[in-house]
């Protein structure tokens, strides 16, 4: 059962243009996350998926048939909504078996599917309880066994943990994915904590104004962010976003810090011609990249090694955030966040303490400065590419 | 994106079609909403309409056969009768003192009974008591009370050595025993209204105010009241409006008497009407009421859209 | 409003009549004064209510009595008497067809202009709102005119259609508020659950706005119940309601303050009762849903 959007537009009744062009395929049994910013399209795609919304514009497609104005409930889809949205007048066993009785199922076939769901999910004892009786995690559970035991063709859930607390967030989370393990209906997750996509998701999708960002595996998103948006919203702590000036150095690129010309000579490495067309197109300045955990502090200098100082220090329990200080100052990055390198809490590091900061070659990424799109990453091979 | 800018006009001036379940969603709101609409159409707009028409013309009671075409001379008529400019200034000295009296008496009770107090609900429900009898029971009530000879005011009047009167027969004091009884019914309704309101103001806020060290009048005055304020606007619009159209009340305690010292507009238009049969009259008297009535339920939606927030 | 927090907390602010450490006279005083006042606020009730067990000699006494034997014969004179029985059934059929009416007309437009995206939604149910204002003289002496026509005079069908026409702008203004709090995420559920339109409104819709619909009910019937003017007007002899009869003992030369008080305190028992069991969604209809 594949999804697909093609060219899919949504202004509102009131001008607010919330999904612009929209084009994406989910594959059959994927568990596919929309991630991004309040306000970035990722709800009103997935209400358009369930045709509670309808798209001003565009084709939707299941299995190439169009069904962009097929009725909700002709849909064949399942949804979990933030507010879990359970009848509040019906006992468990209502709320879960009413899709089934209005949908005329034979009862002797309700039981069973009655009696397994309720098994998967822990909440046969529950059954005959009113909502306003049960916790927010067994409500979860509730609303996610009246989605499921339908067996529907494609499973929305419209960010159905951010109504717990986190600890149970986290379990609930792990319990999710094992569960589309074990049924692997396809899957279309809306979610703004980065870290739920990362974790749950076989693909993710980031929007951010309307706009797709990038569409790929956590993997993907995190090691080879499409632009600047994706690098910052995918990580935490987020990435490092340093002005560099570009040059053609000996046998490759050199990189050289913008504010202090320090030049990083780790990144001399060669680059592809269209690299390089790109680069010439910027005159040389360009956004580098650096994940905080590749990020590395020593006492002695090094090779294209920075001359900084460690400002705040902040104990994370396993790791310490290190806020760091260039040639004296704490203004180094584009965007006005601090310079953070993640280092190992047995590191002890004083406020002050002068240090040299090498950034990991392996993991830098180049952005244009002005429309912020990825502009190169090192290969493993070790050579500057397109991204 | 330029490119989706574009889209957007194209889309500005050719929307999609709809798909066919949602013209059907369309068809059923309306099925929903026609049986309401065609009788309010029918049972509040046509004789709303029906009365301008009459206001117009002359009709009366005994002879409907007679009607004939009078143009504005009801209303002329009308602007050149002293009782009329009489009535008129009764219902606004009745609505002015009557709103005016409720809302600080209704204010006064809200915060006495805002307070934590074992049983303190049941006190406050006890208060609805007032507004749920009829007005005319409440009125009759009042006119017991208020009865020469045997009424229990007048006894202990008697007793402390108040001079007494036939209240409801004297020309002084039958506007200010209607208005008594008008503000005994309804204070409690403005009472707990404002209460609700209070109650609705965060703790925080309050207790903020506590700690910079305002009084509990300080705190009335410059913190719960302005909070207040869009509900204060409904109550108060909503008694006037309803105190403008007052009819039973006035009518089962003096019948618009003595003389003409209590007709309100709606008693006078009642008396026009019924008693002497001039529907014509009756009706542009109506229609004066209806306009002076739609500008406060003007401004009363106005202040009920913003409370609503 | 908070006053009186928790007195025990050992806090000292400023002002000594602040919510955490009121001074220990104030609060009685208050008490007092708070009982008092609606003590006082009902003793015209209370004294309807005594006159109507009084003796028929003590009520026009001029010492007014407030310790007497009390005696049913009020009440008695009033059903053998004025025949009230038939005067109570016509309130309770005007008023309970209304009600019925009343509520399923209201509930389908309600739900239309609160959750059916009609065109307007807003404006028009501001304009139903506005019908409510009418005044009630302006309509009355059309429908007066025509149900003379139709004759529709002295007849429950003349009442229960101006009752029903003066209740349903209120209880669709007031349903429409009650709708649009259900959550709107409940009603998708249940369209993905596959539930018709009417299915919602009746298996999901109605079930949780229950207590809002019985409030609504309520302030129909109490003001249908109460209503004069209409019935003064409409009625005569065969359809006469409670407040009508009521304010014929007022009579040219003398006024039965016994069959009066009696009635007027048959008239406020049914009202007091479901009254008592709604007391929380009371102000919400009361201010149009200004205060929830």
């Amino acid at each position: 059962m594949t999804l697909a959007f093609e060219g899919i537009e949504k202004v509102y009744p009131n001008g607010f243009h919330a999904v612009k062009r929209l084009d994406l395929q989910i594959q059959t049994g994927e568990f596919f996350t929309l991630l991004g910013p309040s306000g970035c399209g990722k709800t009103t795609t997935l209400r358009m998926i369930a045709g509670l919304e309808m798209p001003t514009a565009g084709r939707l497609l299941i299995d190439g048939r169009d069904f962009t104005r097929i009725h909700p409930r002709d849909r064949d889809v399942a949804m979990v909504f933030q507010s879990y949205a359970l009848y509040p007048h019906m006992s468990v066993r209502e709320n879960l078996v009413l899709n089934l009785k209005v949908r005329r199922v034979p009862a002797a076939e309700i039981a069973p599917r009655l009696a397994e769901i309720s098994r998967i999910l822990g909440i046969d004892q529950l059954l005959d309880s009113k909502p306003a009786r049960l916790s927010g995690g067994q409500r979860q559970r509730v609303a996610l066994g009246r989605a499921l035991i339908r067996r529907p063709n494609v499973f929305l859930m419209d960010e159905p943990l951010s109504n717990l607390d986190l600890k149970l967030r986290e379990r609930t989370r792990t319990e999710l994915k094992k569960l589309h393990e074990r049924m692997p209906v396809t899957t279309v997750y809306v979610t703004h904590d980065q870290a739920e996509a990362l974790v749950l998701s076989d693909r993710i999708c980031i929007m951010n104004g309307g706009e797709l960002q990038q569409v790929g595996t956590p993997q993907d998103v995190y090691d080879r962010p499409a632009n600047m948006f994706v690098a910052k919203f995918v990580g935490t702590p987020s990435i490092n976003l340093l002005p560099v000036a570009v040059g053609a150095g000996e046998g490759g690129l050199q990189l050289r810090l913008a504010k202090g010309g320090h030049p990083l000579d780790g990144a001399v490495m060669p680059a592809t011609g269209e690299v390089l067309r790109r680069l010439d197109q910027t005159r040389g300045r360009a956004v580098l990249g650096i994940r905080p955990e590749a990020v590395a502090l020593d006492d002695e200098p090094g090779a294209g090694s920075l001359p900084g100082s460690v400002g705040l220090v902040e104990p994370m329990g396993s790791v310490n955030h290190i806020v760091l200080g260039i040639d004296g100052s704490e203004e180094v990055t584009v965007d006005g966040e601090p310079f953070i390198a993640v280092v190992r809490s047995n590191e002890r590091y004083a406020h002050g303490q002068p240090i040299h900061v090498s950034l990991r070659p392996d993991r830098l990424l180049l952005f244009d400065e002005q429309s912020g799109r990825s502009l190169a990453a090192l290969s493993p091979v070790g050579s500057w590419e397109l991204a | 994106m330029t490119g989706s800018e574009s889209l957007t006009l194209d889309l500005a001036v050719r929307p999609p079609s709809k798909a066919g379940w949602q013209r059907r969603e369309r068809l059923i709101a309306a099925l929903f909403l026609a049986p309401g609409m065609i009788y309010l159409f029918a049972m509040a707009v046509y004789p709303t309409v029906y009365s301008l028409w009459l206001a117009v013309h002359n009709y009366t009671i005994y002879r409907p056969d007679l009607v004939s075409y009078a143009g504005f001379d009801n209303f002329n008529d009308l602007l050149n009768n002293e009782v009329f400019s009489g009535s008129f200034f009764v219902t606004v000295i009745y609505s002015a003192a009557a709103v005016a009296l409720e809302l600080v008496i209704g204010i006064a009770v809200a915060v006495l009974l805002d307070r934590k107090m074992r049983g303190i609900g049941l006190f406050r429900t006890l208060l609805i008591v007032p507004v749920l009898i009829s007005p005319v029971g409440m009125g009759l009530t009042f006119r017991y009370i208020l009865a020469p000879t045997y009424g229990l005011l007048t006894y202990l009047c008697h007793r402390v050595g108040i001079p007494t009167a036939d209240w409801m027969a004297s020309a002084t004091w039958a506007l200010p025993a209607v208005i008594l009884v008008d503000v005994w019914q309804w204070t409690p309704f403005v009472a707990l209204i404002l209460l609700s309101g209070m109650q609705s103001v965060s703790v925080e806020v309050v207790e903020a105010a506590e700690l910079d060290g305002l009084s509990e009048w300080q705190k009335l005055r410059r913190i719960v009241l302005p909070l207040i304020r869009p509900v204060l606007m409904v109550v108060v619009l909503i008694r006037l409006i309803d105190s403008i159209r007052v009819f039973d009340m006035v009518f089962v305690l003096t019948r618009g008497g003595p003389g003409t010292a209590t007709e309100t507009l709606s008693v006078f238009s009642y008396v026009t009407g019924f008693t002497e049969g001039d529907m014509g009259s009756a009706s542009a008297l109506a229609w004066v009421m209806v306009v002076f009535v739609n500008i406060l339920v003007f401004f009363f939606l106005r202040a009920l859209s913003k409370a609503e927030g | 409003m908070a006053t009186g927090q928790d007195a025990a907390i050992p806090l000292s602010v400023p002002r000594g009549a602040s919510a955490y450490a009121p001074p220990r006279l104030w609060p009685r005083v208050g008490n007092a004064a708070a009982v008092g006042i609606v003590l006082f606020w009902l003793f015209p009730v209370y004294w309807i209510v005594l006159t109507s067990f009084k003796p028929i000699v003590e009520i026009n006494s001029a010492i007014p009595k407030f310790v007497f034997t009390p005696t049913l014969e009020n009440y008695t004179h009033l059903f053998t008497k004025f025949q009230f029985t038939g005067v109570l059934l016509n309130s309770i059929v005007v008023t309970t067809t209304t009600c019925a009416i009343v509520m399923v007309l209201g509930v389908l437009a309600a739900y239309a202009l609160a959750r059916m995206h009609v065109p307007g939604e807003k404006h028009i149910a501001l304009w139903i709102l506005s019908l409510r204002f009418l005044p009630p003289i302006a309509v009355a002496i059309p429908f007066y005119i025509q149900w003379q026509n139709f004759h529709l005079l002295d007849t429950y069908a003349g009442l229960i259609l101006v009752y029903i026409a003066f209740n349903l702008p209120f209880a669709i203004w007031l349903l429409r508020g009650f709708l649009a709090d259900v959550p709107a995420e409940l009603e998708e559920a249940a369209l993905l659950d596959g539930m018709s339109r009417l299915q919602i409104l009746v298996r999901v819709v109605v079930p949780i706005i229950l207590p809002g619909l019985a409030s609504t009910a309520i302030f129909v019937f109490v003001f249908t119940w109460n209503e004069y003017l209409m019935a003064l007007m409409l009625t005569s002899v065969r359809a006469v309601t409670v407040p009508v009869q009521i304010s014929k003992f007022v009579m040219p030369y003398t006024i039965l303050w016994g069959d009066l008080s009696a009635a007027v305190v048959i008239q406020l028992v049914p009202m007091l009762a479901v009254v008592f069991l709604l007391q929380r969604h009371i102000v919400r209809g009361m201010t149009l849903g200004a205060v929830k």
